[in-house]
C-alpha cells in the first residue's frame, strides 16, 4: 500500500509512487491478480524481461503512475496547508483540475485539514487509446476510511453519507504524447463507479 | 466520530444545482459525476440541457454601456442561494466567460471527454461539445453537453440598454398641452392676469407612472417611468418649471393663479410673429430600472410640444 508522510516533498513522494506503481502493475492491490478482463483492456506488462514495453503497455504505466501521484498529492495539499496548490498542477489537468483547486480553496478557507491517507486497493486499467490526445480510463477503488477532514479543534467535517471504500474511473490524459509519453500525462476527469465495493486490503 | 457539518453545504449545492438552469425545460437532468473519496461531496455535476441556448441572449444590438450597468450577473436566488445576493460579475476569468443564461463561467472542456463518457448525455464526440460550467459563487461545477457555445454575456446587452427596450415599449410621448388662454383663434389672454398650465387629457404615456419589462441577452429588466417635472417656455423669454401636470383651469377659479403651475404675462405678444407666443412643454422624465441584481436610472428630457397664444393688453383690448 503506498502510504503518504506529510514530510515527504511532493518530488519525492511521485518518484516513489512511480516506482511502486510499475513495481506493481499488473498486480492487484491486495495481491491477488485482477478479476475481469474487459473487452479492450490494456495489455499488462510481462513480469518477464523477454520484451520491451508495447507503447499501450508504456502509456498504461505512466497513466497509472500519475494516477497513483494524483491520489499522493490530493492528499498532501489537503493535509499540509503550507504545500502550494500548485502541486496540482504536476497531476491533474481539465475540470479534474480546476475541481480539486476549488475544493481545496473551500477547505482552506474554512479552516480544515486532512488527516490520514487515503487508500488505493485496486487499480485497473479499462482501457488505453493513443489518439490525441492519448486518453487511459483507469479504475480505482478508494479506501477512505482512515481520513478525516477536520477543523481547528479536531471536529470531522465530512459528509455523513460519504462511502468509505468505492469506485471512481479516471480519465487519465496525456495531450503531448508525442513529446512526453511519460511526464506528459494528468488525470482531467472521472466518474462515479457503481460497483461492488472491494475488500480492503 | 464524524460529525455532520457538511451535510447542509452539500444539500444546498445539490439542490442548487438541480435548479440552477430553471430556464430549460423540466427534462433537463443533474448529476453528481464524480464524488470526492475523502470528503464524500461531489466534486463535479453533469448536466444537460434541453435546448443547447437561450434564443433570447442573440438579441444582442448596440454597444455596450458599462457605465450604467453590468452585462454579466449572477442570480442564485435561481437555486435558492441568497448569498452572495444578486449582482455583477466580471465578464471573464480564469474559469472562462460568464453566461448569464448558464449563471457559471463557461469553458470548453479540455481535452473532451472520451466516448460515452456520461457527460456527452449520449452524444458521440463531435456531435457539439461538453462545456464546463463553474460557478465560483458556490463552487458548483457542472458538465454540460451543447449543440452550440453556450452565449458569452459579455458580448450582449448591458442593463441599461434592456431597459431602453423597455422605455421604448411605454410610448412615451409629450403631454397635451392645456393653457389659459386657450390656443387657437378668438382667445386672448391679458397682460397682469394668471396664466393657467397643465397636462390634458393626461395617461400613463403623457405623465406617467408606467412600468414595463424587458428581457434580452439573458437579462430581464422592469423599468417605471415618472414625470419628473415640465418645463415650460412661455415665449416671453421666461422659462417655469413646474414639478407637476398641473391643475386644469375651470371658470369657476376666475382670476385665481394655478396652485402649481401657473405663469402671470406682462407684456403682450403683439411684438411677436403672428402676434403670438410660442408655448412650449418639455417633460422631463427618470425611469429608473431594475434588473441583473442592479439598479439604475435614466433621464429621459426632450419630449415636447407646442402651442400659440395671444396675450394683449386690456386697454387695448377695452378700446
Amino acid at each position: 500500500m503506498i502510504g503518504v508522510k506529510r514530510s515527504w516533498s511532493v518530488g519525492r513522494l511521485a518518484a516513489a509512487t512511480v516506482l511502486a506503481s510499475v513495481a506493481l502493475a499488473g498486480c492487484s492491490e491486495d495481491g491477488t491478480s485482477p478479476t475481469e478482463s474487459p473487452t479492450q483492456a490494456a495489455p499488462s506488462p510481462s513480469p518477464t524481461q523477454s520484451s520491451p514495453p508495447t507503447e499501450s503497455e508504456a502509456a498504461s504505466e505512466a497513466a497509472s503512475a500519475v494516477l497513483r501521484t494524483y491520489f499522493a498529492t490530493v492528499d498532501l495539499v489537503r493535509q499540509d496547508s503550507s504545500v502550494p496548490p500548485s502541486e496540482l498542477d504536476t497531476v491533474a489537468s481539465s475540470t479534474q483540475l480546476t475541481a480539486q483547486q476549488n475544493l481545496l480553496k473551500s477547505q482552506r478557507d474554512d479552516g480544515l485539514h486532512q488527516v490520514g491517507d487515503t487508500q488505493i486497493i485496486e487499480l485497473k486499467v479499462e482501457s488505453v487509446s493513443l489518439d490525441n490526445p492519448a486518453t487511459a480510463l483507469i479504475d480505482v477503488c478508494w479506501d477512505v476510511s482512515d481520513v478525516d477532514i477536520v477543523d481547528a479543534e479536531g471536529d470531522s467535517a465530512v459528509a455523513s453519507e460519504r462511502k468509505e471504500v468505492g469506485w471512481t474511473r479516471y480519465t487519465v490524459t496525456n495531450d503531448k504524447w508525442d513529446a512526453a509519453p511519460e511526464d506528459g500525462w494528468r488525470v482531467s476527469g472521472g466518474a462515479d463507479l457503481e460497483k461492488e465495493p472491494c475488500a480492503a486490503s | 466520530m464524524r460529525r455532520v457539518l457538511t451535510a447542509v453545504l452539500a444539500v444546498t449545492i445539490l439542490s442548487g444545482g438541480l435548479v440552477v438552469f430553471s430556464a430549460y425545460p423540466a427534462n433537463a437532468d443533474t448529476v453528481c459525476s464524480q464524488t470526492d473519496p475523502a470528503t464524500g461531496k461531489c466534486l463535479i455535476w453533469v448536466e444537460v440541457p434541453a435546448t443547447p441556448s437561450d434564443p433570447a441572449e442573440n438579441d444582442d444590438d448596440g454597444p455596450k454601456d458599462t457605465g450604467t450597468g453590468k452585462a454579466c450577473y449572477w442570480d442564485g436566488t435561481k437555486q435558492g442561494i441568497s448569498d452572495p445576493p444578486p449582482g455583477p460579475v466580471p465578464c471573464t476569468s480564469e474559469y472562462g466567460y460568464w453566461s448569464n443564461s448558464w449563471n457559471c463561467y463557461v469553458r470548453l472542456l479540455d481535452p473532451q471527454p472520451p466516448a460515452g463518457d456520461p457527460s456527452w448525455q449520449g452524444h458521440e464526440p463531435g456531435d457539439g461539445a461538453v462545456y464546463q460550467c463553474y460557478q465560483p459563487q458556490v463552487h458548483l461545477l457542472i458538465h454540460i453537453w451543447s449543440q452550440d457555445p453556450p452565449p458569452d454575456s459579455g458580448a450582449g446587452p448591458t442593463p441599461r440598454e434592456v431597459a431602453q427596450i423597455a422605455i421604448e415599449q411605454m410610448d412615451l410621448r409629450a403631454i397635451d398641452i392645456g393653457i389659459t388662454p386657450a390656443p387657437g383663434e378668438g382667445s386672448i389672454g391679458i397682460v397682469g392676469m394668471p396664466v393657467w398650465m397643465w397636462a390634458t387629457n393626461p395617461d400613463r404615456h403623457s405623465v406617467g407612472p408606467i412600468t414595463e419589462s424587458a428581457a434580452a441577452g439573458g437579462i430581464t429588466v422592469s423599468a417605471t417611468a415618472r414625470l419628473h417635472r415640465i418645463s415650460w417656455d412661455m415665449g416671453d423669454g421666461t422659462k417655469v418649471t413646474c414639478a407637476s401636470a398641473g391643475t386644469p383651469y375651470r371658470a369657476a377659479y376666475q382670476n385665481k393663479k394655478s396652485p402649481d403651475c401657473g405663469h402671470v404675462y406682462t407684456k403682450s405678444s403683439s411684438s411677436r410673429p403672428g402676434d403670438k407666443f410660442t408655448v412650449t412643454a418639455t417633460s422631463d422624465w427618470i425611469i429608473t430600472w431594475a434588473g441583473a441584481g442592479q439598479t439604475g436610472t435614466i433621464r429621459l428630457n426632450g419630449l415636447s410640444r407646442s402651442v400659440q397664444i395671444a396675450v394683449g393688453e386690456a386697454q387695448v383690448l377695452v378700446q
